[in-house]
């Protein structure tokens, strides 16, 4: 099962992450956004490199 | 003196000549807040008896000597995500009601150090998570949103009810509310500022940043504010001149790249100032060329995928503990941001690589000395309906229209400089930005201060609130004679 198939709730169990009924819904919206926009950071040429320091000051 | 200065500046040069007293500064600040504040509720914790306090120590200073600096007796603002010492610091969240730091923030410390008078802690959006959720409005027109999220640090100086504001930007919570409020606004590069007692909201993108009338205000802060901390190792040396001392090199046969990709979704009327401004501009020496800003379409992704895992992480124990009292919206961001996969997570900061190379092949490329945009596309949205709707029928909401504009130094550490550039038909403000290399503020300053020798913008202010306003306002004369 693809992990947007997963409920959030299970999601969130095996996270350690206790969702409020106020919540589940909201996150289970903003979770399904974080998974988009992670398949669409895929797409980028060179993604598969090292990652980032917050800033390289070596660049002048 | 019975009339404000209205820039830090000119407050400075009054105490510096004994024209003005450090005490007769902050009570004037102080009674700007009590006709203010009903409407701007710019201040989520007020210290006017501490603020006096130091105030009559800076004027007890000037006596037996010379000024600190050009902040000493300077009333500040502070966003109330840094640290004050035995003053309640609680990111505006009832989840961290009660909490009360033993000792002050780096920059909190580094603006006392400088003689600056703190005179209260000003709203944020709740944990500073978000740019719209804040009871604090916008002095120029109260119906409308400041932005955020260093909401109050903007609204407190556009408002008169200080000099100068310290806030903070992740995804543009200094650029954002200072464009909004006609103010300039500074993130400096990542790691000009230590973020030593700062509430964190990301830890790899947070960076404090000062809030002020004009370029000039900005620079005498950052001489103030930067430099190395060894409890934030992130910190970058220190710079090498005063930004206040280059702010008068000028911009002639500068070359500004115009973010072309950035002008298609712009309202009416911040494109027509901004065409303005370039036009301005190209008087003063600027060149302008056109230039594309790199995975502009990638900017989102990365972000949340870097920000909303950090801030998650951040306040993981608080949401365990305390996550009731929060805002339900606040709380589901962090929650989401805990579920992110650390496989997301990492090609996020992959992708952020991505990005600094790419915008080190423009500067290289293009050979321009900055990026020149709008400061945000739209205007200060209505408190009560903040949803942006653009003529092809699209709605957005403030942080989704913002982010094009602002994400991509965020991602890429660059320094930025939001300085106002006209005013809308309604009297709102407009603004534009100048992204800079790494560590060049201080030719984005000069810019800004360039400008402004031509424009009214910086110098004007919102007409003064409440009975008693007539007294102490510079800065509505100003506004008037521009209007």
């Amino acid at each position: 099962m693809g992990r947007s198939a997963q409920p959030i709730a299970q999601r969130a169990a095996a996270a350690g992450v206790e969702l409020s009924d106020a919540t589940a819904a909201t996150v289970a919206a903003f979770v399904e956004q974080l998974d988009a926009a992670a398949a669409r950071l895929s797409e980028l040429d060179g993604i598969d490199g090292p990652p980032a320091p917050a800033f390289d000051p070596r660049w002048r | 003196m019975s009339a404000l200065p209205t820039t830090l500046a000119e407050a400075a040069a009054a105490i510096a000549a004994g024209r003005l007293s450090p005490v007769e500064l902050t009570e004037a600040a102080l009674r700007r807040i009590e006709l203010a504040e009903p409407q701007v509720r710019a201040f989520e914790l007020l210290c006017a008896e501490q603020a006096l306090e130091a105030a009559r120590r800076a004027e007890r200073a000037l006596a037996a000597g010379p000024p600190a600096g050009p902040l000493h007796g300077i009333p500040v603002g502070v966003k109330d995500v840094f640290d004050t010492a035995g003053v309640a610091t609680t990111a505006s969240s009832p989840m961290l009601a009660g909490r009360v730091p033993r000792r002050d923030a780096a920059a909190v410390a580094r603006l006392r150090a400088a003689g600056a008078i703190v005179l209260g802690k000003t709203r944020t959006v709740e944990l500073a998570v978000g740019v719209a959720e804040t009871p604090a409005r916008n002095p120029w027109d109260p119906t409308r949103l400041p932005g955020g999220s260093s909401a109050g640090s903007a609204a407190a100086v556009a408002a008169g009810e200080c000099l100068l504001g310290l806030g903070s930007d992740t995804g543009g919570s200094v650029r954002i509310p200072a464009t909004l409020c006609g103010l300039t606004g500074l993130r400096p590069t990542f790691g000009r500022i230590s973020r030593d007692g700062m509430l964190p909201a990301s830890w790899s993108l947070d960076q404090p940043g000062p809030l002020a009338r004009t370029a000039l205000d900005v620079a005498l802060a950052l001489d103030a504010l930067c430099g190395a901390d060894r409890r934030d190792p992130a910190t970058l040396p220190d710079p090498e001149r005063s930004f206040a001392a280059a702010i008068d090199d000028g911009a002639d046969g500068l070359v500004l790249g115009l973010a072309t990709n950035l002008l298609p979704r712009v309202d009416d009327e911040v494109a027509a100032a901004f065409a303005t401004a370039l036009d301005q501009l190209r008087a003063l020496g600027v060149r302008i060329r056109e230039v594309e800003l790199p995975l502009l379409e990638h900017v989102m992704p990365a972000y949340l995928l870097i920000a909303l895992p950090e801030a998650g992480a951040a306040h993981r124990e608080l949401l365990r503990e305390r996550g009731e009292h929060g805002d339900p919206g606040v709380r589901a961001v962090l929650e989401a941001g805990q579920l992110v996969p650390v496989a997301d997570h990492l090609r996020a900061q992959r992708a952020r690589r991505l990005h600094q190379q790419a915008w080190r092949e423009l500067f290289a490329r293009e050979a321009i000395d900055a990026v020149v945009a709008p400061g945000l596309p739209v205007l200060a949205p209505p408190a009560d309906a903040p949803l942006q709707r653009w003529p092809d029928g699209a709605t957005e909401d403030l942080a989704g229209a913002c982010a094009p504009a602002c994400i991509p130094s965020t991602l890429t550490g660059l320094p930025t400089l939001a300085f106002p550039c006209g005013r809308s038909g309604g009297g709102l403000p407009i603004g534009a930005q100048l992204i800079g290399r790494p560590l060049e503020e201080a030719l984005l300053l000069r810019v800004a201060h360039a400008f402004e020798a031509v424009t009214p913008w910086a110098r004007s202010a919102p007409p003064p609130f409440g009975a008693g306003a007539g007294e102490s306002c510079d800065g509505a004369a100003v506004a008037e004679e521009s209007e």
